[in-house]
């Protein structure tokens, strides 16, 4: 087998390494009513979760993408962008409750979302409420984040099983 | 505690109204979102109309919206009725108010260079 050998060897080491636009221009925030540098990035109808969000930009950094998620989807909640937003984790997460919902749910409590209802989650019919996202982002933001709220659940437990 | 639920603190308001009121009702209904922050010990720091906008999708069949932005100062407590009040205005199709810290005094944005 004779190998084709290309007019000029490239070398790996000479590509260039893909960056994060955002981190190279030097960008404070992704504004949600900056619909222009938002839709660079985010096609009209993309079915994407939070998971997929990653691979879909794979050139932003960890806290672009957390950033640019959440004002994606603040986009999407007045209207400015498409969004077609599914259930992402098949089994039940526990979930740290930050804010008191209704009747059932409590500041501080823990409680397992179902996959059906993450979706009320995700994209909340009270727009009001788009901040609750934020520790689902978190959670896949960045390993170190991951590992406190766990530490934050376990010590929750334990003061719940004392009382 | 106390203090933190008294205090105003500057807010950024996005609302989108029916495009298909005519202009003095338009008026009229935003008239009242404006008055329910300054009755509420509120004060408006700055109005930028954003004019007629076609939807990204449909919403109560309109395909398109019209959009305000408004500036704010506001005790933290009135929010939540601020709320609540927005959600009976059946002209109002959208709104989100999110804690800020800076105005804007024009709706212009840094561009990302061209790769």
């Amino acid at each position: 087998m004779k190998r084709r050998m290309s007019a000029e060897p490239v070398d790996p080491k000479s590509r260039k390494r893909k960056r994060c636009p955002f981190t190279a221009a030097n960008f404070d925030e992704i504004d949600y009513k900056d619909i222009e540098t938002l839709s660079k990035f985010i096609t009209e109808r993309v079915k994407f979760c939070r998971e997929e969000l990653r691979a879909f930009l794979p050139i932003f950094s960890d806290d672009y993408q957390k950033r640019s998620a959440c004002k994606a989807h603040c986009a999407f909640a007045l209207c400015r962008r498409k969004l077609t937003v599914r259930s992402y984790i098949t089994n039940d997460y526990p979930y740290l409750i930050t804010r008191r919902r209704g009747s059932r749910r409590k500041k501080g409590e823990i409680a397992s979302v179902k996959p059906a209802l993450r979706l009320i989650f995700l994209i909340p019919k009270k727009l009001a409420l788009v901040r609750m996202l934020m520790p689902f982002v978190a959670r896949h933001a960045s390993r170190k984040s991951v590992v406190q709220k766990r530490q934050l659940i376990v010590q929750h437990q334990k003061k719940s099983q004392l009382a | 505690m106390e203090k933190s639920t008294t205090a105003s603190m500057l807010y950024e308001g996005m609302y989108v109204l029916n495009a298909h009121l005519t202009d003095d009702a338009r008026n009229k209904a935003f008239d009242k979102i404006k008055n329910g922050i300054t009755s509420r010990g509120g004060e408006i720091v700055k109005l930028h109309d954003q004019g007629r906008r076609r939807l990204a999708y449909e919403i109560n069949r309109q395909k398109e919206g019209y959009y305000y932005l408004v500036y704010f100062t506001m005790p933290t407590q009135y929010i939540k009725e601020l709320w609540q009040e927005y959600h009976l205005n059946e002209n109002l199709l959208r709104f989100l108010t999110m804690r800020t810290e800076k105005v804007l005094e024009e709706l212009k944005f840094k561009q990302l260079p061209e790769q």
